[in-house]
């Protein structure tokens, strides 16, 4: 009876523990639902909200507040808020999966190459790393974004210029670690190249760190997008993005404060789920959760 | 980016530019020219702001200590309420206390700066004025025209403690009003983290061997708590408060802009509108400065917390 | 010889609630201590000794529940009286000291800071202390300042220092754990535990954590105490050397239970149970011949589902049919010599 059970493959174990933490969890539950509605609404959102309603202008009924026919108002150009903010959703969570899909592979790359090498170019590298953390995201990504220019691809590469140091560090602290195991020293030996061993042992069996990480920043990484957004940075005034609604809706604050206040609510719950979700994971892969 | 353009400003003639070409020599190859601009940066030469037609250096000053005291009031909050909102936290784990404060701290990581300070003044400054009841100002410093009657000394350039050293108890209330929305809205983001970081390093700690041993001695829980816990539970969270001062840098120029505030971040937002390369590598500049002072003392506090660190 | 006890524990049953299940640790543990007499509590580890005496204190972990027994001490049970009442105790009748002094000492805080707040619970002592070396302004009790507390408090600490056989008192008072070495933070654990000048001073496993050469030391050191100190002392140990050369009773635990109590020199003279037995002949005595040291065979239960009857029978050399589902109770055989075995009482032919 007891062979049996020990006999059971470990994933399912680890799956049922995985599961059982994060229903214990009724918060980081719904975060994660949510998170995944989102992202739902974000690849589909095309199919249910037609970007033609950005030119459907229908002034008569501009500014109005909730009501049955407009959930949540009108713009100052009669368009439906919650159609605005639909759209609006697609193009924040496709930036900020970019970001941070991007930021991780440099960052892995750099950090995994650094680390592994050793000697001059990771010293090197690692100073210019410390420069990054020495200026702070927000103000560093603007920077960027105004040497570069106007334009959202500009934005989000500034983003991405923050965002990829981090996992840099992570990365090159558990391949230094790692490069002292036996198994490196046994392919050198077999003569296998450097660049074969980083990327298929090395990377794969030091990753778990930065999927952690990048899954709790994906929160942070909307707002840093939205927050650049709002000051006027990437794309037109015309660009269907959340900041830029609010940065629109700022000018009727006092008399349509559903122009401002829902877009933000809408980046908040956004920020919300992904960032419990992100908990969620780091629960379940944490090993010192592990009871 | 052309680097003439640090030093060209709207005022600049043609006449002037080959002197201004050999003074920085802009026709050196880079490290030579790189080597010129750190030079001139410790004399302080920061160029031209090119549409303040004002050294940098000197736009950048003037607005300092009004950043500043936002950033420190933000600090405040964060300490006053975040430390001990985590510490509840941890002793009353998973009770009601517990639960309504991680969500207010993973609600204050997921804000963004700007909206919550539009929000804010929507409420506290539209919203209670039209209600009829008293309200918070919505933009500046203080009240210029009431400053004409009661002039605010500029003895550190911070109103809140100019009035205050001067007895000036008019202008000590309104600038002391005109801080509370923008401050708050910058430091209910880190506020939440170190709520988080507090609650969480407590935790790890309530758990060790030597808090049984300070429980077997029969000590007080009080005792046990303020005495051998916490002290243990502040390194963590000081180490991370570094951090966090990294976010109120980054939101100052977001919560200037939205609230009015004459501030460094809102130069620097301005100056992009107008493509100010000089003005904003200014800006990034001095807020890496500040934040390597910041780490700095945070560097200090750890090495008082823990004396296993020696430096 | 029929004076009262100064701790009666009985039949204490505890779990531990798990992700994994329900850990039942202590399975009706039952024994007692006499006024000045010193008591081993041997057993393999995970067989519930430490879990006995963080009982006693009163320290279990929040997922431990005691789900049935008492454990008696001055006239008290000591788990039913209120949590400031127990903290009372803890502060001046109770004291224990534990196994890793690297873990168990507060690392930001002083070894004065952390001798001294012990007598510092004490403010009639610390009057009365006053008082006989006179330094106390005031004939009355209860009166001394904050600052003449402390002083006392520093002198007795290094008074206290003194009797753990620690030198240069003055300088160890201001330094921190990770200053000192392994031995003497041992030693600082032992002498915040006799500051309390307690009735029952329990060691849990205090040498396992040293080297040799140090256990050595503090064996020495117990040696000394015990002559020098009166109460009653509990000592936990796996180690049957230290057993033989400090205790006056023994009692020997498996798998949450105890098996075996008796006199140690009855104990190793004449092991009854087959757990004590095996673990006699596991290791290497003087005065005896042997060829080979034998291992019990099998290994510790799962306490999440034990052994039904005698927990100890899948690894009987002498089980009985009866032993897999009647759990024996503690017998007494003669001479103060306890056994929990069929083999022994109505059973034995």
């Amino acid at each position: 009876m007891d062979l049996e059970k020990s006999n059971r493959s470990p994933v399912i174990s680890e799956l049922k523990f995985a599961g059982h933490l994060l229903v214990r969890n009724k918060l980081v539950l719904a975060g994660t639902v949510i998170a995944v509605a989102v992202l739902v609404v974000a690849m589909f959102g095309t199919l249910i909200v037609s970007p033609t309603i950005l030119v459907n202008i229908d002034l008569p009924n501009r500014l109005q507040p909730p009501s049955a026919i407009h959930l949540l108002g009108t713009d100052d150009y009669g368009r439906d808020l919650l159609k605005m903010i639909i759209l609006s959703t697609r193009l924040d969570v496709i930036a900020m999966l970019e970001i941070v899909g991007a930021g991780v592979a440099i960052g892995v790359s750099i950090g995994a190459f650094s680390g592994f090498l050793g000697g001059k170019l990771d010293e090197a590298l690692m100073r210019i790393t410390d420069i990054f953390f020495a200026i702070p995201a927000l103000i560093l990504a603007l920077a960027v974004a105004a040497a570069l220019g106007p334009g959202l691809n500009n934005l989000i590469l500034a983003i991405i210029t923050v965002q990829w140091p981090g996992y840099t560090r992570i990365l090159r602290g558990q391949v230094l670690a790692e490069r002292q195991r036996l198994y490196v020293d046994a392919m050198r030996a077999l003569g296998i190249g450097k660049i074969r061993i980083v990327l298929r042992h090395i990377i794969p069996n030091t990753i778990y760190p930065v999927i952690v990480q990048c899954t709790l920043d994906l929160g942070g990484v909307i707002l840093t997008f939205a927050s650049l957004s709002f000051l006027g940075f990437g794309g037109s005034p015309l660009t269907p993005e959340l900041g830029r609604l609010i940065t629109a809706g700022q000018l009727y604050i006092f008399q349509a404060p559903w122009l401002t206040a829902f877009p933000g609510l809408a980046i908040l719950i956004i920020s919300l789920a992904f960032n419990l979700m992100g908990d969620g994971i780091r629960d379940v892969l944490d090993p010192r959760l592990r009871r | 980016m052309d680097p003439l353009a640090l030093y060209l400003t709207d005022k600049t003639t043609q006449a002037a530019i080959p002197e201004l070409v050999a003074h920085y020599h802009l026709n050196d190859p880079w490290p030579i020219r790189y080597a010129v601009y750190l030079s001139n940066l410790v004399k302080g030469d920061w160029g031209y702001s090119k549409s303040e037609t004002e050294p940098v250096l000197q736009a950048l000053s003037q607005r300092f200590p009004a950043t500043i005291e936002l950033t420190i009031a933000a600090i405040l909050w964060t300490l006053v309420i975040g430390i001990p909102a985590g510490i509840i936290s941890a002793l009353k784990n998973n009770k009601a206390p517990d639960h309504i404060s991680r969500l207010v701290a993973l609600t204050g990581v997921s804000t963004p700066v700007f909206w919550l300070g539009l929000i804010l003044q929507l409420v506290f400054f539209y919203d209670l004025a039209q209600l009829g009841l008293p309200h918070l100002p919505s933009s500046g410093m203080f009240d210029t025209t009431l400053a004409i009657e009661y002039p605010v000394a500029t003895i550190t350039g911070l109103p809140v403690l100019d009035t205050l050293l001067t007895g000036n108890w008019v202008m000590f209330e309104d600038s002391l009003a005109h801080l509370i929305l923008p401050s708050f809205a910058l430091a209910f983001v880190s506020l939440g983290v170190i709520m988080r970081i507090t609650r969480s390093s407590m935790l790890e700690v309530l758990r060790q061997d030597y808090i049984i041993l300070a429980r077997s001695k029969g000590l007080p829980e009080r005792i046990v708590i303020y005495r051998h816990a916490l002290k243990n539970a502040m390194i963590p969270t000081v180490t991370v408060a570094g951090l966090a001062i990294a976010g109120l840098l980054g939101g100052a120029p977001l919560t200037e802009t939205v609230f009015g505030w004459p501030g460094m971040g809102r130069l620097a937002v301005d100056a992009i509108g107008r493509n100010d390369a000089p003005l904003i590598m200014g800006f990034t500049l001095i807020t890496a400065l500040l934040l390597v002072l910041a780490n700095l003392v945070v560097d200090v506090l750890y090495g008082y917390l823990d004396p296993r660190i020696k430096y | 010889m029929s004076e009262a006890p100064l701790l009666q524990i009985n039949h204490v049953k505890l779990d531990f609630h798990t992700y994994a299940g329900e850990v039942k640790a202590l399975d009706g543990v039952t024994f007692n201590i006499k006024r000045g007499e010193a008591l081993g509590l041997v057993g393999e580890s995970g067989c519930g000794k430490s879990v006995t005496a963080l009982s006693i204190t009163g320290l279990l972990p929040e997922n431990a529940s005691v789900t049935s027994g008492e454990i008696l001490f001055a006239g008290k049970n000591l788990l039913t009286i209120r949590n400031d009442e127990m903290r009372k105790i803890r502060a001046g009748q109770i004291a224990m000291v534990f196994q890793d002094p690297t873990t168990f000492l507060n690392p930001v805080l002083t070894i004065g800071e952390q001798l001294e707040e012990v007598f510092l619970l004490n403010p009639a002592r610390l009057a009365s202390a006053a008082l006989e070396n006179g330094q106390s302004k005031n004939k009355t009790k209860s009166s001394l300042s904050k600052s003449e507390q402390r002083k006392i408090a520093k002198l007795l600490s290094i008074d206290v220092l003194k009797q753990v056989r620690l030198g240069d008192q003055d300088r160890v008072l201001t330094q921190y754990p990770h200053e000192l070495s392994g031995g003497m933070r041992q030693r600082c654990m032992i002498a915040m535990a006799l500051a309390r000048n307690p009735d029952l001073f329990i060691a849990d496993e205090i040498t396992t954590a040293l080297d040799v050469t140090i256990q050595a030391q503090i064996l020495e050191l117990l040696r000394d105490l015990k002559r020098e100190f009166h109460g009653s002392t509990l000592l936990i140990t796996h180690d049957l050397g230290i057993v033989a050369e400090l205790c006056d009773r023994v009692g020997v635990m498996y798998a949450g239970n105890i098996v075996e109590l008796a006199d140690v020199r009855e104990l190793f003279a004449n092991p009854l149970h087959p757990y004590t037995k095996g673990l006699m002949r596991a290791i290497p005595m003087l005065g005896r011949e042997l060829d080979r040291l034998e291992t019990i065979q099998g290994t510790v239960p799962d306490l999440i589902n034990p052994p039904s009857g005698c927990r100890f029978h899948p690894r009987c050399p002498f089980v009985l049919e009866k032993c897999k589902s009647v759990k024996p109770e503690l017998l007494d055989v003669g001479k103060g010599h306890t056994v929990a075995c069929h083999l022994y009482g109505e059973e034995k032919a």
